[in-house]
């Protein structure tokens, strides 16, 4: 064992966990905010992004908003733990707005 | 062998507070206490006047204490009572004593907890700085503040202190306890 530690600073866990975040949700990496804390020794998690949608009228099937944002708290958790080797607590995801995406024609 | 003695003798002054203040303060006390009693029997038996207060008046102000006697007894007592705890307790100067073939050898407990604190702090794994360690005669507490997100584990970490202060054989001996603060910080 070599002697000497490794140690990750705050915000390089939070620029870790904003790209997971953004990869997860599938959003631009600079719309997303993250905050990390203490929570009795596990890394608590707090992202408020924006989340995709499609527009109302869209006739395409697509998962419930609730459900990919359910399936992105898991991604993150687990996705966080296996780059930090943090062990990750609660995950809060605040919706900032919806990022419409708009159907393109097809030409 | 009186080489041995002496340094045992050294050691011990070293771990304890010498009583000698204590004792002079006591003796010198009672002595001059003794001494005005003294002074005041002659002059009474003599029939002069008194320096302070006649023993005949003493004795009575005993039998009917005014508030001004209750006050000085209680005086008195709680001077007592710190002279006997002075004489009974230990009176430890925070140092242990390491054992050494050739030398005698005392360190003070901040110098053992700063000791044993880096040896908790590099198996934690966490930065000097949130380890803190203090040691009393027998017992030592390891505090360290984790990382959010990696637990510590309290019972190796405790061993892993032990068994260095083992090497060490201080004495009186010492039981090192690790805690774990329960928030942690997030950046290193």
């Amino acid at each position: 064992m070599i002697p000497g530690r490794v140690s990750i600073s705050g915000r390089a866990l939070e620029r870790t966990t904003a790209a997971i975040a953004a990869g997860a949700l599938r959003v631009p990496v600079a719309t997303v905010r993250v905050a990390l804390a203490d929570q009795a020794g596990l890394l608590g998690v707090s992202v408020t992004a924006p989340v995709r949608a499609m527009p109302l009228r869209s006739t395409e099937p697509e998962a419930g908003i609730l459900t990919r944002v359910q399936a992105a708290r898991r991604d993150i958790r687990d996705e966080l733990t296996e780059i930090s080797g943090r062990t990750v607590g609660r995950v809060n995801i605040t919706i900032a707005r919806a990022e419409i995406r708009e159907e393109k024609r097809i030409r | 062998m009186t080489e041995q003695s002496l340094y045992r003798r050294l050691v011990r002054r070293s771990l304890h507070r010498s009583r000698s203040a204590a004792v002079i303060t006591a003796l010198v006390v009672l002595l001059l206490g003794a001494i005005y009693v003294g002074i005041e029997s002659v002059l009474g038996a003599l029939g002069n006047a008194p320096l302070l207060i006649s023993p005949a008046d003493a004795i009575a102000a005993i039998e009917k204490p005014t508030p001004v006697v209750l006050v000085g007894a209680a005086a008195l007592a709680v001077l007592g009572v710190v002279f006997v705890l002075l004489a009974l307790l230990p009176g430890s100067r925070g140092r242990h004593e390491l054992p050494n073939e050739r030398l005698a050898v005392v360190v003070d407990d901040g110098v053992l907890a700063g000791a044993i604190g880096r040896v908790a702090q590099r198996a934690s794994g966490v930065g000097p700085s949130r380890v803190s360690t203090t040691v009393a005669k027998r017992r030592g507490t390891v505090t360290i503040t984790p990382t959010s997100g990696l637990p510590l584990d309290k019972a190796a970490l405790a061993a892993t202190a032990q068994e260095f202060v083992h090497t060490l054989e201080p004495r009186p001996s010492v039981k090192v306890g690790v805690s774990v603060t329960s928030s942690g910080v997030v950046g290193a």
